[in-house]
């Protein structure tokens, strides 16, 4: 008994790309007190007085407000246009958003899209703030187009492209 | 001739007795004497021959009496006779009494003895009781006389009117209540309540009338503790995410006991901006208090102020405060 010929070509691969995102985000603690544990903006509170012409100092009120835990966190996501039934010599656009869905402003995110195809992979670049949520203009980039997005805020999305050529050895060898 | 013939100042017909008695006088006295007790003994016989008392010889002595040197001292005190908060101490709406005892200390008697005691209280002003018996009756047997203090005329009408040599009498106060500007306004450096209270009293030696007084300057020690207290909140003050508007609520207290002027609150924020402004929002409590602003002029004992202010979490907080 022999294996089913159409088994072979109903599994027909795909060109697969997972996407890694890469980041770096600074972490700077900022240590302004003795007693200053992590995550707390720490404010004291003294009143001053005069009595009979001598100062009148009060207790020192502290109250140490703790700002949220860190959460960094980035959703990536992929779209291949066109994406079904593709000839040989067919550019495929692949388009990338990479949302900052923590609360910490990211830095150099990079985007690395580990190819498949037997051509050049894909390079994201065109890097390009989409979306600007809360405070506007605190997502930068300082070189554009070259892959790497300097600095994300919490909420902003920035769309990257790449394209990708389908090679005759992609159609012969991915079915 | 009887005892009482023989009083000083009777030169005639002293009997030997009397001039013992002077010498007793004058041996008791150590300072230089001027006035005189003078005394003459007169001697008579009857000779065989002649008439009676034909024969006479008299001598003549003078002894001194110390000068006189009227003086009077006074020792003021005072007792806490009503006591609001039990401590012990004299803070506002106390009432204390004070108690004068006034001491002749010199060698003659006064008359018209009296105080007067202007302290730096500013509640109302003292007056002054006059005592109704002597508090000690010194005497020197033989020499000072006992019960030689007396309060003859009208009693209580401010004078005690003859008070013998060593003798005390105490006059007292009405109720002083110390009012919360005898500590606010202090006098001394010390923080007690001053005064100066006078003793006085005259003696008359026949001719004009001489006017003695004695001071004391011992002070009421008053309860001052000036004394601040800050409590603050915050709206928020758990997993804060930047964005987050929090109010700071501030209390200011006088938590001592007198008022406290000129007073203002400070912030000093250690998150990325540097610094709150409280601002003045309520008085929680104001018996007498009053703010410019968010300057407290004057916070009374006890009174409390509400401040606020309010901060913005930033993106920078949450991203270096981990």
């Amino acid at each position: 008994m022999t294996q089913p010929r159409h088994f072979m070509s109903t599994a027909k691969r795909a060109i697969t790309s997972p996407v890694i995102v890469q980041l770096a985000f600074v972490l700077v603690m900022a240590v302004t007190g003795s007693s200053l544990s992590h995550a707390e903006i720490v404010n004291d509170a003294t009143a001053n007085g005069i009595y009979n012409g001598d100062p009148v100092v009060s207790n020192t009120a502290r109250v140490e407000v703790e700002v949220a835990p860190a959460a960094p966190a980035l959703i990536v996501t992929k779209v291949a246009t066109p994406d079904s039934n593709l000839a040989a010599g067919t550019v495929v656009t692949y388009t990338y958003t990479v949302e900052n869905s923590g609360n910490q402003v990211l830095t150099n995110i990079n985007l690395n899209d580990a190819h498949s195809g037997s051509g050049p992979a894909p390079v994201p670049g065109n890097e390009t703030l989409t979306t600007d949520a809360g405070t506007l203009a605190d997502s930068t980039d300082i070189t554009a187009n070259d892959g790497q997005w300097s600095t994300l805020a919490p909420g902003d999305v920035i769309t990257l492209t790449a394209t990708y050529t389908i090679t005759q050895n992609d159609v012969d060898t991915q079915q | 001739m009887n005892f009482a013939q023989c009083a000083p100042y009777n030169n005639k017909s002293l009997r030997l007795l009397a001039v013992s008695v002077a010498f007793v006088m004058l041996i008791s006295s150590s300072i230089p004497a001027l006035a005189a007790v003078t005394n003459s003994v007169e001697v008579k016989g009857t000779a065989p021959s002649g008439p009676p008392d034909g024969v006479t010889a008299s001598a003549n002595e003078s002894v001194d009496v110390e000068d006189d040197a009227p003086t009077v001292a006074v020792v003021r005190s005072f007792t806490l006779t009503n006591d609001i908060n039990s401590n012990g101490l004299v803070d506002a709406g106390d009432e204390i009494v004070y108690s004068y005892v006034v001491h002749n200390v010199g060698n003659v008697t006064l008359q018209n003895v009296n105080v007067n005691d202007v302290h730096d209280g500013t509640g109302a002003p003292l007056t002054f009781v006059t005592p109704t018996s002597v508090t000690t009756d010194n005497f020197v047997p033989g020499a000072g006389q006992q019960n030689d203090s007396t309060d003859v005329g009208a009693t209580n009408d401010g004078d005690w009117d003859v008070l013998g040599p060593d003798d005390f009498i105490t006059f007292t106060s009405t109720p002083y209540t110390v009012t919360t500007g005898d500590l606010a306004a202090l006098t001394s450096a010390d923080g007690d309540l001053d005064g100066t209270v006078t003793a006085e009293g005259s003696y008359n030696p026949g001719s004009a009338p001489v006017t003695v007084n004695g001071t004391d300057a011992s002070d009421v020690p008053l309860n001052v503790v000036p004394s601040l207290e800050v409590s603050k909140v915050a709206s928020q003050d758990t997993n804060v995410p930047a964005g987050t508007v929090i109010t700071y609520t501030y209390r200011v207290k006088n938590t001592g006991t007198v008022p406290i002027t000129a007073v203002t609150l400070t912030d000093t924020h250690k998150g990325v901006v540097d610094a709150l402004t409280p601002t003045f929002a309520a008085w929680i409590i104001d018996t007498g208090s009053s703010n410019t602003g968010n300057t407290i002029d004057t916070l009374a004992p006890g009174d409390e102020a509400e401040f606020t202010a309010t901060y913005t979490v930033t993106q920078s907080d949450v991203d270096t405060l981990q």
